[in-house]
């Protein structure tokens, strides 16, 4: 908890980083080979399709220092657009899972009545909606919306299987000591669905940033990455799209991440080591 | 204890500014000496429920959808592609040289008599809309309907605005040559192929043999070979391939097989940077798509492909939601286009910046 | 405070029938007074101290705790758990703090009264602690603190050293006699163990197999602290001992699975 703020990435700390000394050199050869067999591929191949990975790092830097005339912004302008679709959709996400998650958990009709109006809609892909929530939401919001279906079912379903966890000596504990409906669910409940919730949320993220390129497929307002992705394509400048891909990956890797850190503290914190 | 409960409010809380400040800065800059319209990408098929939810003001698609937004008043024409720019070239058809195919005399043959039977059904579609009435124009418009999927009034309707022509005339490759050009200046493509200019660009992409064997070719008795062959989705531009295939109108056999060519075809492509993947995969031998992609693909993409026949021009149009029905009654507003690498993308591109216009992504 | 049970049953529903688990069971607790209510397994010695506690309403019978009838759960009446139950995202201080906060008693007086408790179980200096950082017989002691902290008049506790280990066990069983000295606390107490029975208990309380009764109570007046080593001692342990086998032999009634806890 005293740690040195720079070991919270594991940078420096030693003796984990000689402990995890075989993984980390296979997972290096792992990434070596990666590239070395791309690379033989995209000089025997010799297809636009398959650019080696220098002209795709090339694409990747030229991608943010030029402005793309047709769409007017350059890749920080697409990540900035993804980012705030995503971080919208994700907030009205975790705005009405929450809540609903934790009535649902909580109160038995509100589950009765609730849960096969979920169990209908869960199994359709988010992307099965973005056709019609382009005509229901315009351009703004259809993308945002298709973006908050695929973050606000598995934090719904996450929260719920919280608040079902609870152990019940908890809340037998909780009684004795006076507590009502209301303080339970103040005071025992919520709190033990926080780290259900982090989880849910780790899930949400990963998943949101598997729709945003469906998402984007249409009307992307001020473009996007998946937008951007879609453009190159159709232009036939496919290592830009790869580098697109690329960007995709790392606003992935790190806001699962970031995530990630926070619901593994939160566990520890929660004894779940 | 409340060391990591704070950072944990503080992730939340940036993350929560970060979505806000991203919401205002992505408003559009309202100060721009330059009167703007927007752009927003939207499939043809779906621009007219695009104008009806109001999602958009203004929509810039191909036949039959622009009749089908206009027949029933959701939409008002702007103008016309062809008042734009008169005669300009829309479809093509496009044959990959690779080292399968055309690679010896025979497989040229074949591609001329594919060639030929376009030009024999492209007569007989212009011969029949000309008449006007019979049974062969029931006929067409059904054919047009089914394919479609529109109804005949809106496909007789926009029969009246597509040219059905072959030549590859010198103002066609002037025009090949001008999109080119738009490419260039638009960033979409960094050389020519190696050619020194647009013009040339032009020229070496256009072969114009096969249409120049065309009048010699005869129907054959026997089948000589087969061609795999792509197309568009419900796209009226490429109707002579759907007469052609017609078998009830050239003797139980298809216009193609008439002059000995068995035409096989994969399901149709969604739009023609699909059919330039197609090209490249190795899917169609030959195929007809809007010449813009062939352009862009044709550079980027490295696919060696040559523009054989011209299939149609014009038959785009730019319509505002009823009641808009001029380009000043769309400054401020969306229109929605197929994508910026189609030739409806250039046409509302081309007339923005004509009028003084900047066409804008909407939310850059 | 006297806590009167009379003629207790409880009863659940089982398939198409009913269960009775509790029959006819009758205990006056006197003030200051420690009883051990010891049984076979399955006998509903849990659900006894779950309906003191109010976690579980009674079919029949009567709960008085100074004449006033017991319908549901209150402060005071403090329970203790077998499985500790504290709120893992609270310190130490925090879960003793519980019952203060709901009482609504100002943060300063809380703190007091928590520091107090949390001396008296002897968590001094770990009053910033998360449970997962403490020992089992750690988080014991602060379970019994925190039912402390609430001032109950009677302290419920459910087989509260049944997860710790032999050694901890003792110490803890030493220990909860120096906290009973100090507070003079009325405590029932189930276990399941006679030798823990014999070393804390005034009076234990034997119960029949299902449906539970009372089927026996022996008085110690041993005085403290017991010799686990002593004749006396192992006499006693003994006459229970042959007491409770006989029950354990006899089985229950119904040849049902228990509804009660493990």
């Amino acid at each position: 908890m005293k740690d040195n703020p720079l070991r919270i990435f594991g940078l420096f700390n030693r003796e984990r980083f000689l402990a995890n000394m075989n993984q980390t050199i296979f997972g290096i050869a792992a990434i070596v080979t990666f590239i070395a067999a791309w690379w033989g591929f995209s000089i025997y191949l010799n297809l636009a399709y398959v650019p080696s990975p220098d002209r795709v790092v090339w694409a990747f830097f030229t991608s943010f220092e030029k402005t793309e005339i047709s769409l007017g912004t350059n890749m920080w302008g697409n990540i900035l657009a993804s980012l705030q679709r995503f971080g919208i959709g994700f907030v009205f996400a975790l705005a009405l899972a929450l809540p609903v998650g934790l009535i649902m958990g909580f109160i038995k009709t509100a589950d009765s009545f609730f849960k096969p109006l979920v169990e209908l809609f869960r199994p359709i892909p988010p992307v099965a909606w973005v056709p019609i929530f382009l005509l229901i939401f315009g351009i703004f919001w259809g993308p945002v919306m298709v973006i908050f279906l695929g973050v606000f079912f598995p934090l719904l379903s996450n929260v719920i299987f919280g608040v079902k966890s609870v152990d019940q000596p908890l809340i037998d504990a909780a009684r004795t000591m006076g507590a009502n409906r209301i303080t339970l669910f103040k005071k025992v409940i919520f709190p033990y669905t926080i780290p259900f919730i982090m989880t849910g949320i780790t899930i949400g993220l990963g998943i949101g940033w598997m729709c945003i390129v469906a998402a984007e497929m249409i009307g992307a307002v001020g473009g996007g990455v998946g937008f951007y992705i879609f453009y190159s394509e159709s232009i036939g400048r496919y290592e830009f799209m790869y580098a697109g891909m690329a960007v995709i990956a790392i606003l992935g890797i790190g806001t699962v991440g970031v995530s990630h850190y926070v619901e593994n503290k939160l566990n520890r914190r929660m004894g779940v080591k | 204890m409340n060391k990591k409960t704070t950072i944990a409010a503080i992730i939340v809380v940036a993350i929560v500014v970060i979505a806000a400040v991203a919401v205002v800065l992505m408003q559009p800059a309202a100060s721009t000496n330059k009167k703007i319209i927007y752009w927003t990408q939207i499939a043809p098929v779906q621009q007219k429920a695009a104008l009806l939810a109001g999602t958009v003001d203004g929509a810039v698609g191909w036949e039959p959808y622009c009749s089908d937004a206009l027949n029933d008043g959701t939409g008002s024409v702007v103008v016309w592609s062809d008042q734009v720019w008169p005669e300009h070239p829309c479809c093509v058809i496009a044959v990959r040289y690779s080292d399968a195919f055309p690679n010896n005399p025979a497989d040229n043959q074949l591609v001329a008599r594919v060639v030929k039977a376009n030009m024999v059904a492209t007569n007989w579609i212009v011969q029949t809309i000309n008449a006007g009435s019979g049974t062969n124009y029931t006929s067409l418009i059904q054919m047009g309907a089914q394919f479609s999927g529109i109804q005949a009034s809106v496909v007789q309707s926009a029969l009246g605005h597509i040219e059905y022509s072959n030549q590859l005339t010198p103002a066609v490759k002037a025009a090949f040559a001008n999109f080119t050009g738009m490419f260039a200046d638009l960033g979409q493509i960094s050389n020519l192929a190696g050619y020194p200019n647009t013009t040339a660009f032009a020229n070496a992409i256009t072969n114009t043999s096969y249409l120049a064997m065309a009048p010699d070719i005869q129907p054959s008795a026997t089948i000589l070979g087969s061609v795999h062959l792509g197309y568009l989705n419900g796209d009226l531009h490429q109707f002579a391939r759907v007469v052609a295939m017609n078998t009830s109108l050239w003797g139980g056999k298809t216009l193609f097989q008439d002059y000995g060519v068995n035409v096989t075809s994969p399901a149709p492509y969604a739009n023609g940077g699909a059919v330039m993947d197609g090209f490249a995969a190795g899917s169609i031998d030959m195929g007809y798509l809007g010449c813009p992609p062939a352009i862009l693909k044709r550079i980027n993409a490295n696919i060696q492909i040559q523009i054989v026949s011209l299939v149609n021009s014009e038959g785009s149009a730019i319509i505002g939601k009823t009641p808009i029905n001029s380009l000043s009654q769309l400054e401020g507003k969306i229109v929605a286009t197929p994508g910026p690498a189609s030739i409806q993308h250039l046409l509302l591109l081309y007339y923005c910046n004509l009028n003084g216009y900047q066409l804008k992504l909407k939310g850059t | 405070m006297t806590l009167i049970i009379e003629n207790l049953v409880k009863k659940f529903p089982k398939e198409d029938t009913e269960l009775t688990a509790i029959e006819n069971f009758n205990l006056v607790v006197k003030n200051e007074e420690f009883v051990c209510i010891l049984g076979p397994s399955g006998c509903g010695k849990t659900t006894i101290l779950r309906i003191i506690a109010g976690l579980e309403q009674k079919t029949s019978g009567s709960i008085r705790l100074d004449e006033r009838e017991i319908t549901g759960p209150g402060q005071d009446r403090g329970m203790v758990f077998q499985e500790f139950a504290l709120f893992p995202w609270r310190t130490v201080q925090k879960n003793v703090e519980f019952g203060l906060e709901i009482k609504k008693v100002p943060s300063e007086e809380r703190k007091r009264i928590a520091n107090e408790f949390i001396t008296l179980v002897g968590l001094k200096g770990f009053e910033n602690s998360y449970p997962y950082q403490l020992s089992g017989g750690m988080k014991q002691r602060v379970g019994i603190a925190r039912a402390l902290a609430n001032d109950p008049e009677v302290l419920l506790m459910d087989e509260p050293f049944g997860a710790l280990d032999a050694q901890t066990r003792n110490l803890m069983q030493k220990e909860l006699l120096r906290i009973r000295q100090q507070t003079k606390k009325t405590i029932v107490f189930i276990t399941h163990s006679v030798d823990e029975a014999c070393f804390l208990a005034d009076r234990v309380v034997v119960m029949t197999a299902r449906p539970g009764a009372v089927k026996e109570i022996f008085v110690i007046d041993a005085p403290q602290p017991r010799d686990r080593a002593s004749i006396e001692f192992a006499n006693l342990r003994k006459r229970i001992l042959a007491e409770l086998e006989r029950e354990v032999i006899a089985g229950p009634s119904s040849p049902s699975n228990s509804p009660e806890k493990a």
